[in-house]
């Protein structure tokens, strides 16, 4: 691929690709390196695109797979700490930054794409190669999840 | 709630300026195209090592025994894996004849490191599932990534006249893939409409994505991706025609369910409703609901439901809960292969519907 494409790509799918490595690898840093790998990888491929959706699908799937490679990184193991975060508006909004961040990485990836990137659960399954089962599990559990931390902070 | 959680990700913005990741990406692409001219000019053992590895030296096709293999062990495997990654168990008899729904293939494909065994197909009206092993044969690959070996535009559907009716481009999604003793078993899904369609040959082809291996290093940890090449096509007679499905002939019972309301601004509410069963088709792959839901009101993505079949003799199949409907009111409930011969009855939160 063309430079000239790869700049209009990353002005089109930079916060996406960021926010989805985001999900995974909880650390700002981590998260930029994965997408530029992504970008890279773009540039260097052969293969041909017949849309920037398909791009898109594209790119969101290899940061998926980076950001999966780098989780199973020896010395990523061994760290827990978060190292972001977003200047919350409304206490409402701060509750669900903080049980969002506690979501396990695949569930918060299948609720970015289907909530925000709105992709549907077939696409969500072939953007991250698990079957239509797998998504709605974690679609639903994640919901459950969120559902239930968020009551317990508002008891709290 | 969804809308804080949109304006959560609004705010979620990169660190780095377009600017900064474009001229990173160019410097680093730079620096490779470098190091490769530098490994031309200078080659030496080591790297003459390295490209044997990331190249296919042969690549040959033959037929594999006729179901030489045990092709529950791969369903087996397949769900097992399944069950890792949504913590559902599917319930399989131990006499389960899996081959009965398989359209038997046995192709493979062999490379430096890896054997590549399409086993079977199985499908239904509107939907095939190919079903695959990879073993790895060389010890300095720990496994390969299945879900890269099948990314894009690789099956191609012919007529009985050899005219194309219809290609798969765009990733399928694999179930299973769990690597035990150096092997994997997937299956990959794709919907494909052969209603009515004189479809008698299948061709995996076209593979526009390379095998991607990946090279454990010294220490145990690091990860090295590899290029394994690509395979060449494999084409094999099938007949699409033959399907069966079997229908429920006591519908139009009113069921509850729980649905994410996708069109309310909601994202952790749950929406309940009544719809009404209007038909059941139960196929090798999967079994199908049809109800009377205005999608266009409701706007649904996904529902849930508790949902199973039972078997002639009495036993009860719990399957996993879900499924989704894209504004269309046949709704999938979940593709697992069901033994359709022996399906008495299937269940939806604790209604029960006679199959005929």
């Amino acid at each position: 691929m063309k430079s000239e494409d790869i700049e209009k790509y990353i002005a089109m799918f930079h916060s996406s690709l960021y926010r989805t490595a985001l999900g995974y690898v909880r650390s700002r840093e981590d998260a930029e390196d994965i997408c530029e790998e992504a970008f890279l990888k773009l540039l260097m491929t052969d293969k041909i695109f017949v849309s920037d959706e398909n791009v898109k699908a594209w790119l969101l799937r290899v940061t998926i797979n980076l950001s999966k490679d780098m989780l199973k990184s020896h010395w990523l193991l061994k760290r827990t700490d978060i190292d972001y975060d977003i200047p919350a508006e409304s206490r409402e909004e701060q509750n669900l930054l903080e049980t969002v961040k506690k979501l396990p990485p695949e569930y918060a990836a299948v609720i970015y794409l289907f909530y925000y990137e709105e992709y549907s659960v077939k696409q969500i399954s072939e953007i991250c190669g698990i079957s239509e089962t797998a998504v709605t599990t974690r679609l639903s559990r994640a919901r459950k999840k969120l559902k239930s931390e968020l009551e317990r902070e508002e008891n709290q | 709630m969804k809308k804080n959680y949109k304006s959560l990700m609004e705010k979620t913005t990169p660190v780095r300026s377009n600017d900064e990741v474009l001229n990173n990406v160019l410097r680093k692409a730079e620096r490779m195209n470098n190091k490769e001219k530098k490994h031309i000019r200078k080659p030496f053992i080591a790297a003459a090592a390295a490209a044997a590895a990331l190249s296919i030296v042969t690549v040959s096709v033959g037929a594999v025994n006729n179901w030489s293999f045990d092709i529950s062990e791969a369903f087996r495997s397949i769900f097992a894996a399944e069950k890792q990654i949504t913590g559902l168990e599917i319930e399989v008899p131990d006499d389960f004849d899996f081959s009965k729904y398989g359209i038997e293939v046995g192709q493979r494909l062999t490379g430096d490191g890896f054997a590549f065994d399409i086993l079977g197909i199985v499908s239904d009206y509107n939907s095939i599932g190919v079903v695959y092993r990879t073993e790895i044969t060389d010890k300095n690959l720990e496994y390969l990534n299945g879900e890269q070996i099948y990314a894009t535009e690789m099956y191609r559907f012919y007529d009985s006249d050899g005219n194309v009716i219809g290609n798969w481009s765009g990733a399928g999604f694999n179930y299973g893939g769990a690597i035990e003793n150096s092997t994997a078993y997937n299956m990959n899904i794709m919907a494909f409409d052969f209603n009515g369609s004189d479809c008698k040959k299948f061709e995996l082809s076209d593979i526009s994505v390379d095998c991607t291996g990946f090279h454990v290093g010294a220490d145990g940890h690091h990860i090295e991706p590899i290029n394994l090449g690509k395979p060449v096509p494999v084409t094999c007679d099938v007949d699409f025609r033959n399907i069966k499905s079997r229908t429920a002939d006591d519908v139009n019972k009113p069921v509850n369910l729980t649905a994410y309301d996708f069109g309310n601004n909601t994202l952790i509410e749950d929406d309940s409703f009544s719809a009404t069963v209007r038909n059941i088709r139960v196929t090798p792959l999967k079994i199908e609901w049809e109800f009377d839901i205005n999608f266009d009101e409701l706007n649904i993505n996904i529902m849930e439901a508790e949902y199973g079949w039972t078997s002639k003799d009495g036993v009860y199949h719990k399957l996993p809960y879900g499924g989704n409907g894209d504004k269309e009111k046949i709704y999938s409930f979940f593709q697992y292969p069901v033994d359709i011969d022996n399906v008495a009855s299937v269940t939806l939160n604790n209604l029960t519907y006679p199959i005929a």
